[in-house]
C-alpha cells in the first residue's frame, strides 16, 4: 500500500510534464465494455399492419428499413435473420417462431426482438402488479368482437406470454423494441426481474409511455424513423442512438398532437409521445454500430 | 377448466371502424367485460350489454370465475 503511494506521487510529476510538453491527442472513441460479437446476434422481426386498420401500412417498409440498418450498422447476420409481416404475423406463427428459435438459437447468443404494429393495454390476468398490460395485435382478417376476447382466445399476445417465450430461449442477451402504442405497458413483464439476471441480461426499448399513442405517418413509424436515422448516424452504441432518438420523436409527436388536435383529427385527449428504456444492466450499451 | 368457463356472447355488432391515420392503437375496438350470468362467465362487448341479460361485470377472467354464484349467495341468506 504504502509502496504503490510512492509511485503514486513519484509519477504525478512526469505525467503533468508529459501532458504540458505535447499538443493533446485527438480524443480516441470510447471504448465499449464487454461488446458484443455481432456474429452472436440473430433478429425476430414482427410487423403488424391490420386490414381492418386500412390506414396504417407502413409495416412491410419499416421492416425492411429496419433489417437493413441492422446488417449494416450492426453487423448481423442475413440468415440470422427470422420476419413475419402482415399475414405472416399472427400469434400461432409468433409462437412457432419462437419455439423454433428455442430449439435453434445458440446457448449465449444474444436476441433482439422487434416489434412494429399497433398495441393495446388490456387488463393483466394475474393479481399484484400493475392493472393494465399490454398486448401486441398480431394480425388476423377481422377485427375481434373485443379486445379481452382476442387476449383469451390467443389472437394477440400480451407482454406476459411474450415474456414467457422469451424466458424459454438459450440466448443469454435479449433486447424487445416495441413500437406500438403503450409499448411501455409492457415493462413489468419483459424488464429484467432480479430472478432472471442470472442467467439472462433483458432490456426494452419501448416507442411510447403506457397511455399514449405512438404516431405513424403514411411512410414509417416516428420513433422508428428517429431510432433508425440514429443508428445510422453511428454513435458508438444503441444506447447513445436510443437518447437522440428519444428526444427526436418526442419532439416530433408534441407538433403533431398539437396539430391534430387543433385541426380536430384527434378527438380524445392527446399526448406526446416518450420512448423509454428499462435497461438496468447496459445491455444497450454494449451493442457497437459501426460500418459492416 | 377456463375454456369450460369461457364463451364468447355477441350481443351486439362491433362498432364502427373509424380509423386515425396517425395511431398505432386498435381504433375503436371495444375492449369488452367479463360478464357472469348464473355460473357462467362471457365476454360482452360493454357494461350495459352484459346489464341486459342481467349479468355482472368483472375487469379479469379471475375475478369472474371465482366470485360467488349468485345462487348460492341467495342460499347463504
Amino acid at each position: 500500500m504504502e509502496a504503490l503511494g510512492w509511485v503514486r506521487c513519484r509519477l504525478a510529476p512526469l505525467a503533468l510534464a508529459a501532458v504540458l510538453s505535447f499538443a493533446p491527442p485527438p480524443p480516441l472513441a470510447a471504448e465499449v465494455a464487454n461488446p458484443i460479437d455481432p456474429a452472436s446476434i440473430y433478429v425476430l422481426a414482427v410487423a403488424s399492419c391490420l386490414p381492418w386498420r386500412p390506414k396504417i401500412k407502413i409495416c412491410a417498409p419499416d421492416i425492411v428499413k429496419f433489417l437493413d440498418t441492422a446488417k449494416e450498422v450492426m453487423g448481423v447476420s442475413a440468415d440470422h435473420i427470422t420476419t413475419l409481416v402482415d399475414e405472416n404475423a399472427t400469434a400461432p406463427a409468433v409462437r412457432a417462431a419462437f419455439a423454433k428459435l428455442k430449439d435453434s438459437l445458440p446457448r449465449g447468443s444474444t436476441l433482439i426482438v422487434y416489434y412494429i404494429g399497433h398495441g393495446m393495454l388490456v387488463p393483466a390476468r394475474s393479481d399484484g402488479g400493475d392493472e393494465t398490460e399490454e398486448a401486441l395485435i398480431l394480425w388476423s382478417a377481422s377485427s375481434p368482437f373485443a379486445a379481452i376476447h382476442a387476449v383469451h382466445s390467443g389472437m394477440w399476445m400480451t407482454g406476459s406470454e411474450l415474456s414467457g417465450l422469451i424466458d424459454e430461449l438459450p440466448a443469454k442477451d435479449i433486447l424487445v423494441i416495441l413500437d406500438t402504442c403503450n409499448a411501455s405497458g409492457a415493462d413489468d413483464e419483459i424488464a429484467p426481474k432480479p430472478a432472471r439476471f442470472a442467467s439472462k441480461e433483458i432490456a426494452l426499448i419501448a416507442s411510447s409511455r403506457a397511455h399514449e399513442i405512438a404516431f405513424a405517418d403514411l411512410t414509417s413509424a416516428a420513433f422508428t424513423r428517429n431510432l433508425l436515422a440514429a443508428i445510422r448516424s453511428k454513435p458508438p452504441t444503441l444506447y447513445e442512438a436510443f437518447l437522440t432518438a428519444q428526444k427526436e420523436t418526442s419532439a416530433e409527436a408534441a407538433i403533431r398532437c398539437e396539430a391534430a388536435a387543433t385541426s380536430g383529427a384527434i378527438d380524445e385527449a392527446c399526448t406526446p409521445q416518450d420512448p423509454e428504456l428499462f435497461d438496468p444492466l447496459g445491455l444497450t450499451k454494449r451493442i457497437e454500430l459501426r460500418d459492416e | 377448466m377456463i375454456e369450460a368457463m369461457f364463451a364468447v356472447l355477441m350481443l351486439s355488432t362491433p362498432a364502427p371502424n373509424i380509423s386515425i391515420p396517425v395511431e398505432m392503437g386498435p381504433g375503436d375496438l371495444p375492449l369488452g367485460t367479463f360478464c357472469r350470468i348464473q355460473d357462467v362467465c362471457v365476454i360482452a362487448q360493454t357494461e350495459a350489454d352484459c346489464g341486459k341479460i342481467s349479468g355482472k361485470t368483472f375487469t379479469t377472467l379471475d375475478a369472474c370465475t371465482s366470485a360467488v354464484p349468485a345462487a348460492a349467495t341467495q342460499q347463504e341468506k
